[in-house]
């Protein structure tokens, strides 16, 4: 199997649907946007706890030179254009090699259990979720792990992420972000949306024959994208969280 | 001339003309344009039983080198995992062999704190990676303790069929995958794709849908009691699963 381009993308879209690539309705950019939300639904909102695939682990010193009450989540290059959408599992070590893990907590909570301590003292104690707008610019909201008492300097930090994909920008542009298994669940998704965009002139068909189309197309995609949830979700099945189901992942 | 079940790309695309009355001078139903269609109903079949379908299990080796702390094996390409099963640690020179316990990281990182730590691995992890840019998505196996000397693994892991791109593919000389099998399943969704675009056969639409349904649901029966290879004592409760 190979991973198809965003160029080989559109040619399956156009297949279903018999359109012409000359189509004025249906012009290369109207289908690539297309087929760039149905890539984006298929990974999060098909799968709002990530795919396992797109369950990473990231381990990154602090190098503020201070310490970190809130402590920056980002990939580094060339994946920075995908976002992290959550972390979990987040565990902090003073010489990056001897891990701890640190429990998450609700913010007010967290507070408490640091007695109100704002300087770091050890590892924290603590850990919590937000998404901070004041960071690079550029970059409109970025997600931080809020540490209390605060990471120190040059400490580590090791945590679980589920990573969005980066866009579909050119017709080179592979879908990399799913086993190409997927890529015709993408079309599907893609296909279920642009047949309601149709307008046939010169077909002899009624309202109801045309709602029977949809409704059995859209029956279908429901069914493909649910066996795929339930093929690659399943954590008896193969990578998922693991064994313990109250120790899930973000 | 036989009319045998169809059990190579070539045939199935013959079979789906004739299920949907296309003409083989069709410029919207060429070659190409089926193949896409008939890889893509191949692509929907394969996930469609939970458990993976009995044929797509397989067993690889790999060597794992002192101080080796990870596996990673591309999602896609040829003979690669979508799920791992189990891992077995062997000795170098087959003296012994045992099954590692599959933990989550979480797990792995409480009983394992020390990355320095080496020894004979005991637990493995699953998880994502990043892939290379333009590549394909990774699954990721981290050992713990990692590795003090080499050994081999054994990894047990579903592997889907390749794409059919040839009209001899997949090669019965060198496949040993069932396609006779489900090949009628793998024909009744890509009679419905070839319905949908032409939009014109509702009703013929919905039966090819109900004709795939219902054959899945009857392989996933006959499957499990027949081929027992690599599936699990415990059936997984599909649906339920999700909630």
């Amino acid at each position: 199997m190979t991973a198809p381009t965003l160029l080989e993308m559109r040619t399956r879209v156009r297949d279903r649907l018999r359109l012409s690539a000359n189509d004025p309705m249906f012009t290369d950019q109207v289908v690539n946007r297309r087929i760039n939300l149905a890539y984006g639904d298929v990974l999060s909102a098909v799968q709002p706890n990530g795919w396992w695939w797109q369950l990473i682990e990231q381990t990154q010193q602090n190098t503020t030179g201070a310490d970190a009450a809130q402590f920056p989540v980002v990939l580094t290059t060339p994946d920075n254009t995908r976002a992290i959408r959550k972390v979990g599992s987040v565990f902090a070590s003073l010489d990056g090699n001897y891990w701890l893990p640190i429990e998450p907590r609700e913010r007010t909570d967290q507070v408490r259990l640091a007695g109100g301590r704002r300087t770091s003292d050890g590892l924290p104690l603590s850990w919590s979720p937000l998404w901070s707008p004041t960071t690079v610019a550029g970059v409109k909201r970025q997600l931080v792990i809020v540490f209390d008492t605060p990471l120190p300097a040059t400490a580590w930090v090791r945590y679980q992420a589920v990573v969005d994909p980066a866009d579909l920008t050119a017709d080179g542009s592979v879908l990399s972000a799913l086993p190409p298994i997927l890529a015709d669940l993408v079309v599907e998704a893609a296909t279920n949306q642009l047949i309601r965009q149709r307008r046939e002139v010169g077909v002899v068909t009624t309202r109801r024959r045309y709602a029977t189309v949809l409704s059995i197309a859209s029956r279908a995609l429901d069914a493909w994208m649910k066996a795929a949830r339930i093929y690659f979700n399943a954590p008896s099945a193969g990578p998922g969280y693991g064994i313990l189901r109250d120790r899930q992942g973000p | 001339m036989t009319f045998e079940t169809p059990v190579n790309l070539g045939q199935l695309r013959t079979a789906l003309r004739e299920r949907c009355q296309l003409d083989a001078n069709d410029p919207r139903a060429s070659n190409a344009v089926l193949n896409r269609l008939i890889n893509a109903a191949m692509h929907r079949y394969q996930i469609a039983n939970a458990n993976g379908w009995p044929w797509d299990f397989q067993e690889v080796s790999a060597a794992l080198s002192a101080n080796q702390e990870t596996l990673v094996f591309a999602v896609g390409g040829t003979n690669t995992p979508t799920k791992v099963r189990y891992v077995i640690l062997q000795h170098t020179s087959g003296l012994w062999e045992y099954p590692l316990q599959r933990v989550s990281r979480y797990e792995q990182l409480e009983a394992y704190p020390n990355d320095a730590e080496t020894g004979a691995p005991r637990v493995f992890s699953l998880m994502g990676d990043i892939a290379t840019t333009g590549g394909f998505p990774e699954l990721l196996i981290r050992f713990r303790p990692k590795c003090d000397i080499a050994y081999n693994v054994v990894i047990g892991m579903e592997s889907p069929l390749d794409d059919l791109v040839n009209d001899a593919d997949p090669d019965p000389a060198t496949s040993d995958r069932a396609i006779d099998v489900w090949s009628s399943s793998v024909l009744s969704y890509a009679a419905y794709l070839v319905y949908r675009a032409r939009e014109d056969l509702a009703e013929a639409m919905l039966g090819a849908v109900e004709d795939f349904d219902a054959s899945v649901l009857q392989q996933r029966r006959t499957g499990r009691a027949r081929l027992g290879a690599g599936i699990p004592l415990r059936p997984l409760a599909d649906d339920r699963e999700l909630n």
